[in-house]
C-alpha cells in the first residue's frame, strides 16, 4: 500500500473512533450507561487496533514515532475515563 | 397583557420563559419587563461565576459585564422544549462568554505561573493516587498528597479546565468553524451526566485525535500548503476550501462505512 492510502486508511480509522466516542457520549448522557460504555469500548479496542497496525511500519503517514505516542495518550486518556466510569457505577 | 413587578415575582423561571416566548410572538410590550425579571433573578449567577475567573487578573465588574453578555444570550435563545434546566443553559453561555472575553483580552487565558505549575501536579498525583486507590481521589487527598490545602487543589483545577477550555476552543475554532463534536457541550455537559474528569479525558483524547486528523489531512491534500495557499492556487477561500476537505472526507467515510455507521452528516460546501 502507498503512502497515501496509508494516509487514507488512518483517517477512516480516526473517524471510525471518533465516531464510536461520540456515540459514547451520546449515550452516557442520556443515562445509558452499559452501551456507552460499549462504545467507549470500541474506541478503545480502535486505538489500539491502529497502535499495533503502526508499530514498525515504515509507510506511516506521520513520523512513526510521533504517531505512536499520540495513539497511546488517546488510548490512556479513553482507557482512564472508562475506569473513571466503571469505578463510579452511578455516574451516570 | 399588562403584569406587575409584584405578579413577575411570584412566577417561576420557566413561566417566565413560557410568557416571554408568548409575548414576544405578539408583539406584547410585557416581553421587557419579563426579560428584567430573569436577568434580575440570574445577575447572582453571572456574578458567581465571573468570581470563577478572578485567577485571570482581569478586573471583576469586566468579567461581570461580558457574563451579562451570556446570560442576555441564554434569555433571549433559551428553547423551553428542550427539557434542560434553564441555569444550566445560563451558566454554559455566561461561562462561554467570560472565556471568550478572557481569551480575547490575552489570547489565552492568563493563569498564574504558580497556578499553572500546581495545575500539572495536580494531574500527577490525580493518576498516581488513582492507580494506588483504583478509584477517582477526592480533593482533599490530593490536597494531602501534594502537602497543600483543599483550596488550592481546587483554584488549580479551575484553572487546569480553563486551559484545556482554551485550547480545545481555539483549536476547534481554528479547523472546523461549524463542528459537529460539540466540544463545548461536552465540557460544559450538564452537572451529573458525566463526571469532570471523564469529559476532561475524552476532549483532550478527541483535541489529540482532531489534530492527528489535521496533520494527516495537510500531508495529504496540501502537501505542506496552507488551505489559503491551496484556495489561491485554485479560485477558493480558505474556507471552502476547508468545506472541501470536510465534503470528501464525509464521501470517504461514507463509501466505506455506509450510512447507518457514523452519526456525522455531510457539511455544505459554499461554492
Amino acid at each position: 500500500m502507498g503512502r497515501d492510502e496509508e494516509a487514507m486508511e488512518l483517517l477512516i480509522s480516526i473517524a471510525g473512533i471518533m465516531d464510536a466516542v461520540r456515540e459514547a457520549v451520546s449515550l452516557l448522557e442520556a443515562g445509558q450507561r452499559d452501551q456507552g460504555l460499549d462504545r467507549l469500548s470500541r474506541a478503545i479496542n480502535g486505538v489500539q487496533a491502529q497502535i499495533r497496525t503502526w508499530e514498525g511500519s515504515r509507510d506511516a503517514p506521520l513520523p512513526p514515532r510521533e504517531l505512536l505516542e499520540e495513539l497511546h495518550s488517546v488510548l490512556e486518556e479513553l482507557t482512564a475515563a472508562r475506569a473513571v466510569l466503571e469505578a463510579e457505577p452511578t455516574a451516570t | 397583557m399588562g403584569i406587575s413587578k409584584a405578579e413577575l415575582e411570584q412566577l417561576s423561571t420557566e413561566e417566565l420563559l413560557e410568557r416571554l416566548r408568548r409575548a414576544e410572538a405578539e408583539g406584547d410590550e410585557a416581553a421587557g419587563a419579563i426579560r428584567e425579571e430573569l436577568v434580575r433573578r440570574h445577575i447572582g449567577l453571572v456574578r458567581s461565576i465571573a468570581a470563577e475567573f478572578s485567577f485571570t487578573g482581569e478586573p471583576f465588574e469586566d468579567l461581570v459585564q461580558a457574563g451579562y453578555l451570556g446570560l442576555l444570550g441564554a434569555v433571549a435563545n433559551f428553547d423551553l422544549a428542550r427539557g434542560t434546566k434553564f441555569s444550566t443553559y445560563a451558566t454554559h453561555l455566561i461561562k462561554g462568554e467570560i472565556r471568550h472575553y478572557v481569551r480575547d483580552k490575552h489570547g489565552t487565558v492568563h493563569v498564574p505561573l504558580a497556578v499553572r505549575a500546581l495545575a500539572g501536579k495536580v494531574t500527577e498525583a490525580q493518576d498516581r493516587l488513582f492507580q494506588r486507590l483504583g478509584r477517582p481521589p477526592t480533593l482533599e487527598e490530593i490536597a494531602r498528597e501534594l502537602g497543600v490545602k483543599p483550596e488550592a487543589v481546587r483554584e488549580a483545577l479551575k484553572a487546569r479546565e480553563a486551559m484545556i477550555y482554551v485550547s480545545l476552543d481555539a483549536e476547534r475554532r481554528a479547523h472546523d468553524p461549524n463542528p459537529d463534536f460539540n466540544l463545548e457541550g461536552l465540557l460544559a455537559a450538564e452537572e451529573g451526566d458525566l463526571p469532570l474528569e471523564v469529559r476532561l479525558r475524552i476532549a483532550r483524547a478527541v483535541e489529540r485525535l482532531s489534530e492527528l486528523q489535521r496533520r494527516v489531512i495537510e500531508g495529504l491534500f496540501y502537501q505542506g500548503k496552507s488551505q489559503a495557499e491551496v484556495g489561491k492556487e485554485v479560485g477558493l477561500s480558505q474556507r471552502q476550501v476547508s468545506r472541501l476537505k470536510e465534503r470528501i472526507l464525509a464521501e470517504i467515510r461514507k463509501e466505506l462505512f455506509g450510512n447507518g455507521m457514523s452519526s456525522k452528516g455531510e457539511p455544505d460546501v459554499e461554492e
